[in-house]
């Protein structure tokens, strides 16, 4: 748990709101079976609330607190996550808040020896990061979900049991104006790493733990320093651990420093302790003004996840259903995903026809990106903390080595959140092989990634020509594209909408460019921006095959 | 050696070291070096990474 500082320490740097407490209709005799329940309203509850709302679909939220979360928590906005956010409409707030950054450096034993560049070209739209702190991010989405019609916030209503039933799910919820029974169809537990949800369904997180424990602190404190991540490993501040720093609004400095193994974990984190190693800290930083602590917790890294995230009528998004190291920022950037993942999905089969199947693809897709930043930020894990003697010796050879020699470097880049490639799930149409008259490898972003976002003009991007449904793009000189009018027939016979988005490949030779394409290219479009498929030439028969692909048509 | 390869190279070698144990490191080290010198067939190259592995301990006082 993260522990103030002082309680007014803490409030002097964030003004917390206090939610209303509204009274279930349940408890005046509604019984109705809601379409989607979703319990936590965190960012990725939220995220998946207004997502939901956005496909039409009417959402109840349920959170015990009645304000934003407190304490040390997720701060790393990555580029994909800000686009998502953008795609709800409520990045703005996040832009004008947050700092946005696109370097970092690396120091072993107080000299330079790495500097991070995040990719960023001239006509992307937002930066590779940025920093906000968690109560931010939450404030911002719940007062968008507090406006948003389809949205039913209960803040103050506590999940004490979940029950599976044969239509859906049977919640019954604590509120100040009484106990009562919440009844659902579908259920999104985003209740976090202690999910209440998943003890009650005796579901259990599975994987390991990492040797070596961080505290981690916000402090206050004015520094013209830019935002950048700064890692310092086995610095004189804190010798054989390692360090991180990042700038936050307010003016607010987030420190995390490794513990060595004999630190006893009450002792570090009493108050002199804390000031002590941050003092330390401070000055090595260079930093000359005055500091206050504003909160500290005990950090330590896990790789653990559900088997399976979706049970029957419950997905799992977030921390509920996985914990990651902090290194990389993967925690809530991958919660983001989770959200726009599970959103259109389930909007798909409540409105659509389609089979509910569809949702079988969630776990395999989401769980699969889990178990890539398993493998990445275990890897980031023990280049920052050596779990053995062994890994203790080559990281440290490799530290040694980066000053002069490039090839090493790799080995330091934290390799920060990147969206998964779902180029694996089945609901993916890879590209031809040589067989089917394909097999050249062609430029851009394939079947499977993340669409790449890009400036068209001065206020306008790919995404905003997106909608909130499947998309069509077409390198056309005309809006009038043969075929397109099949496929729209196709998808709207499953109750799917699709938008067809023409972009004129003389206008907007971004695009050409950044995808390598043709006139005539064509791309099939998720709502959650991956790409299904994608074509030199566009062909209604192909598209109409993907899209089916892309429902679940094709087995999942 | 591509990217993913040396990364898979890196964890190799803090597994090798981790399975002789640090009594016998230097020794392992040592073989290990006579081994990749034979099989990179290149005295030149060999002696570029001797030099530049005794520099990269000298400039960050970096020896451990």
């Amino acid at each position: 748990m993260p522990i103030p500082a002082q309680a007014p320490e803490a409030a002097r740097h964030f003004d917390y709101p206090r939610f209303a407490v509204p009274r279930a209709a349940e408890l005046d005799g509604l019984r109705t079976v809601h379409p989607v329940l979703i319990v936590g309203a965190g960012p990725v509850g939220l995220t998946s609330a207004l997502a939901l709302a956005r496909a039409g679909i009417p959402v109840v939220v349920v959170d015990s607190k009645t304000s934003v979360s407190e304490g040390s928590r997720a701060i790393c906005i990555a580029r994909h996550s800000i686009e998502t956010l953008d795609q709800l409409g409520v990045a703005e707030r996040f832009l004008a808040k947050a700092l946005p950054w696109t370097h970092g450096t690396s120091f072993y034993r107080g000299e330079a020896v790495f500097r991070l560049e995040m990719p960023h070209a001239e006509d992307d739209v937002f930066m590779p990061m940025y920093n906000l702190q968690q109560q931010y991010i939450e404030l911002f989405l719940a007062e968008a979900a507090e406006a948003a019609p389809l949205v039913e916030l209960r803040w103050g209503h506590r999940l004490e049991d979940c029950v599976c039933t044969a239509d859906g799910v049977k919640l019954t919820i604590e509120s100040p104006h009484g106990r009562y029974q919440l009844a659902g169809r579908w259920l999104v537990a985003a209740d976090g790493a202690r999910s209440r949800v998943r003890q009650a369904l005796g579901l259990a997180l599975n994987g390991a733990s990492y040797e070596g424990r961080y505290v981690i602190v916000d402090v206050h404190m004015r520094s013209a320093y830019p935002t950048e991540r700064r890692a310092f490993f086995d610095p004189p501040a804190n010798p054989g651990a390692t360090v991180l720093v990042h700038k936050q609004p307010d003016d607010i400095w987030r420190i995390d420093y490794q513990l060595s193994a004999d630190d006893d974990a009450d002792a570090a984190l009493a108050d002199d302790a804390i000031r002590a190693r941050v003092g330390a800290i401070v000055d090595m930083l260079g930093e000359a003004g005055p500091w206050t602590l504003v909160w500290r917790s005990l950090y330590k890294a896990y790789t653990l996840c559900l088997d399976d995230y979706r049970h029957g009528p419950v997905l799992f998004a977030g921390d509920a259903a996985h914990l990651v190291p902090i290194f990389g920022v993967r925690g809530l950037n991958s919660g983001f995903a989770d959200a726009a993942n599970l959103a259109w999905k389930l909007a798909a089969v409540i409105t659509g026809r389609v089979p509910e199947h569809l949702l079988d693809s969630y776990s395999p897709e989401r769980r699969g990106a889990t178990l890539d930043i398993f493998a990445q930020a275990g890897r980031s894990t023990r280049f920052m903390t050596p779990q053995s003697r062994g890994q203790r010796l080559v990281r440290d050879a490799a530290l040694a080595l980066a000053r002069q020699h490039d090839f090493v470097r790799r080995l330091l880049d934290p390799r920060q959140s990147v969206p998964y490639s779902y180029i694996d799930s089945p609901l993916t149409t890879p590209d031809p092989g040589p067989g089917d008259g394909g097999g050249v490898s062609l430029p851009g972003p394939a079947p499977g990634s993340a669409l790449l976002n890009v400036r068209l003009a001065a206020g306008d991007s790919l995404l905003d020509r997106l909608g909130a449904d499947f998309s069509l793009l077409v390198l056309s000189a005309t809006d009038v594209l043969p075929g397109a009018a099949e496929l729209v027939r196709h998808a709207a016979a499953d109750g799917v909408p699709i938008r067809i988005v023409a972009l004129d490949p003389d206008i907007e030779s971004a695009v050409r460019e950044r995808y390598g394409a043709h006139v005539g290219s064509a791309w099939l479009v998720r709502p959650d921006r991956h790409i299904c498929a994608r074509w030199t030439a566009f062909d209604a028969g192909a598209a109409c095959r993907a899209l089916d692909r892309a429902l679940g048509r094709a087995g999942v | 050696m591509n990217g993913a390869d040396f990364d898979r190279a890196y964890e190799y070698l803090a597994a090798a070291l981790d399975r002789v144990g640090p009594q016998h490191e230097s020794a392992f080290l040592t073989r290990l070096a006579l081994l990749l010198a034979h099989d990179c067939a290149d005295l030149a190259a060999f002696a570029r990474a001797l030099d530049a592995a005794v520099q990269a301990g000298e400039d960050g006082n970096a020896s451990p």
